[in-house]
């Protein structure tokens, strides 16, 4: 009994003074020590900058041209480029496979590098689902005929073939659709993290998200004026399919009665079907596939 | 062994069993993303309205004429804006039939009305029409009607009515009839007539002569009276009278002017003022038992008084503050409280059919103004201005109001605008001549 209140005791006092000599010197966090400079810009207005306006485009393109024309003369700048410029660049890496007479120097491990450039530029100005196959066998086309001449002249490399011949098979629908979700939802197995909830694009950013609200506000026109009109909301499940387009018809989730409620549910499905297809990003498909919109119009008449 | 459980423990059993079925069935929760859409555009809904089809050329062209009444109704509403016939691609023989919905969809068409007129015996039409929801690929709404020949031009009216409750959730106001004081001749020597008409200008009806001076008409509840205060006999005294008979009566035996009439909304009543000496007040007279009753008793000018669609309260306009101004009271003449606040002179309250707000016309710094408040006095707004607007009238579904407005100089006379709640949709309404003093009737069916 004694022994074990000893024991205790100093096993107490030992922790106490631990305590006291070491949580002194956790204080000093100097946080003021280096300041962080912070723009504060809104979700809005990132994403009206990402969207654009038609009429907009020219002035946009306008610049990218006035920097366009710089590079040639920093030709040994070229490397040092910021990512943000290299859609810019995209003109100069693409006639590189296409020129028959240059693969054949190249090793294999080349050919794949320009294409997943390739595929990340075309994407993003091309929504529309290119699923017609006329385009795609003349990519197979061009591509044969590389590879044919690449396992001719570097027999050697065999050992890489399986690995290598897996990645071009990957690229071919890739470049052939121009669809940025399609190849990624289905032949990557190597990237687990891509799409999944887990991985850590698992949230769509502010601006992602204020721009589908903006471009879906754009597609609704409710029926205004009715007495209660601004008082209803309609809630409405929508499922996608991964190039944007909806997969079935949307469903009403939530119940009325009155003619003014059908029709602000008519209203809100036929946005949600002139709205389409939905450009959003790919690698966040888990995301978006599946969505629930409220329709409230009560800010637009002041409520 | 198998010993036999206690009920309680077999009940608890039961319940998780149950629980795990629940858990086991349901589904993960699927969506993820979830989003409020707070605001969409005020854009007219694109619709495609074909002609309507018929077996013999009469009919085919009367297919084509009431679809242009319907065209015509649509687009004034605002609400709507019909595509150019021009750019069709599917040409609708059979309205029966499921029609090509790829076809109406490149053409930007979000709905799609057809029909068929058919002439039966008896003089009998019969007209059909069927709306589409080109996007989603439905029927939204399908009806038939039968009228006698010479009522096309209505069945046109219902049938849009039918189009714009099915899109926009609130009734239609296109099977309407306006009732106006149509103005003829020189400024210093107008012939004023009572004259009927639909709500689109068409089917025009004198009701009065011109011999005396008409003023103020407002239709009864169920649009086959009219009240209106006349001069007829050198005195202006309220009338009331018949539409399609033209039968005609003096409103109470009032030994002075009595003007500015309107019906209670069960249309038993009628509430009115009375002049007495240099002031007036307002009355009310039961039109079966013909007993008349004071609602106001102020020196000064009571008038303008207008029910609210539930009967039981009165706005009226007074003078008693040192300007006019909108006041409200109760339907015994209880509780009157102003309810105007602004700057400027406020007149000619008229309660909304559907009792959410109050129409005026408001003049400042020589100008008048029609616009909306509600019955509480809050929520002012203007929805159109110029040089001289009066006597603003409410569509039955009380989103669209009817004015006149006139305009300055020899050759200048009234007319009359439409316009509705947003302010944005104004129109003017064709009549032959000068008019004023609109009255919009009730839905007609």
């Amino acid at each position: 009994m004694r022994k074990g209140l000893a024991i205790s005791l100093s096993a107490h006092a030992a922790i106490l003074f631990w305590a006291v000599a070491v949580f002194p010197s956790a204080r000093d966090l100097d946080m003021a020590a280096q300041p962080i400079p912070v723009e504060v810009v809104t979700s809005a207005e990132v994403s009206q900058l990402k969207a654009g306006k038609k009429d907009a485009e020219k002035t946009r393109t306008a610049a990218l041209q006035k920097r366009e024309t710089p590079k040639p003369v920093k030709a040994k700048e070229k490397k040092k480029e910021p990512t943000k410029l290299k859609r810019v660049k995209a003109p100069a890496p693409a006639p590189k496979p296409r020129g028959p007479s240059e693969p054949a120097p190249k090793p294999v491990a080349e050919t794949p590098e320009p294409k997943p450039e390739k595929k990340a530029k075309a994407a993003p100005p091309l929504p529309m689902p290119l699923r017609k196959p006329a385009s795609a066998p003349k990519f197979t086309e061009a591509l044969k005929p590389e590879r044919k001449v690449a396992k001719a002249k570097k027999p050697v490399k065999k050992a890489f073939d399986p690995d290598r011949i897996s990645a071009l098979l990957d690229k071919r629908p890739d470049s052939g659709a121009l669809q940025p979700a399609a190849p990624e939802r289905k032949p990557l197995p190597p990237k687990p993290a891509q799409g999944l909830a887990q991985g850590r694009d698992a949230q769509m950013t502010l601006s992602e998200i204020d721009a589908l609200r903006a471009r879906i506000s754009q597609c609704w026109s409710p029926p205004t004026g009715g007495l209660g009109a601004d008082a209803i909301k309609v809630k409405l499940r929508l499922q996608l399919d991964s190039d944007g387009m909806l997969a079935n018809r949307p469903q009403v989730v939530n119940r009325g009665g009155s003619p003014f409620f059908l029709a602000a549910a008519d209203s809100a499905v036929r946005a949600v079907m002139l709205c389409q297809p939905y450009q959003l990003p790919a690698t966040k498909y888990a995301l978006w596939k599946d969505m629930i919109l409220n329709f409230d119009p009560r800010e637009m008449f002041g409520g | 062994m198998n010993s036999p459980m206690s009920p309680a423990r077999a009940r608890l059993t039961r319940i998780f069993m149950l629980a795990g079925l629940l858990l086991a069935m349901a589904r993960p929760a699927a969506a993820v993303v979830e989003l409020d859409i707070t605001r969409g555009t005020l854009k007219p809904v694109p619709i495609a309205i074909t002609a309507f089809t018929g077996n013999t050329a009469t009919e085919q062209k009367l297919g084509g004429d009431i679809a242009g009444v319907i065209l015509s109704d649509l687009e004034r509403s605002g609400l709507f804006a019909p595509v150019d016939r021009a750019a069709f691609i599917e040409k609708i023989t059979d309205p029966g039939r499921t029609p090509r919905f790829a076809d109406w969809r490149v053409i930007n068409a979000q709905a799609l009305v057809v029909g068929r007129v058919t002439r039966e015996g008896n003089g009998r039409l019969k007209a059909e029409f069927r709306l589409w929801d080109v996007l989603a690929g439905t029927q939204l709404a399908g009806q038939q009607f039968f009228t006698r020949g010479k009522n096309w031009r209505r069945i046109g009216h219902i049938i849009a009515d039918a189009v714009y409750q099915r899109l926009t959730g609130e009734k239609g106001y296109f099977d309407t009839r306006i009732v106006f004081v149509d103005e003829t001749g020189a400024k210093d020597k107008r012939v004023k007539r009572l004259a009927i008409m639909d709500q689109d200008g068409h089917n025009i009806r004198m009701l009065t002569s011109g011999g005396a001076l008409v003023l103020t008409p407002r239709f009864s509840p169920n649009s086959q009276e009219v009240t209106y205060m006349s001069y007829e006999g050198g005195r202006p005294r309220v009338y009331l009278l018949n539409i399609e008979t033209l039968q005609k009566e003096i409103v109470g035996d009032f030994p002075n002017m009595t003007f500015s009439p309107r019906f209670s909304p069960d249309g038993h009543r009628v509430v009115m003022s009375l002049q007495q000496g240099g002031n007036a007040n307002i009355y009310v007279m039961d039109l079966r038992t013909r007993r008349t009753s004071a609602l106001t008793n102020t020196p000064a000018i009571d008038t303008g008084p207008s029910y609210a669609p539930d009967g039981r309260r009165i706005a009226f306009e007074s003078d008693r503050s040192g300007t006019q101004q909108i006041y409200v009271m109760n339907a015994n003449g209880s509780g009157q409280l102003r309810i105007s606040r602004g700057d400027g002179r406020y007149s000619t309250p008229v309660w909304s059919p559907r009792g959410d707000l109050i129409a005026f016309t408001k003049k400042i710094g020589g100008r008048f103004l029609i616009g909306v408040m509600r019955p509480d006095g809050s929520g002012e707004r203007i929805l159109t201005e110029g040089y001289h607007n009066e006597g603003p009238t409410w569509a039955p579904n009380g989103r669209v109001l009817m004015f006149f407005r006139e305009t300055p100089g020899a050759a200048g006379g009234p007319r009359l605008y439409t316009i509705d709640l947003t302010g944005y949709n104004e129109r003017a309404v064709a009549t032959p001549s000068f008019g004023s003093d609109p009255a919009w009737s009730p839905l007609i069916n």
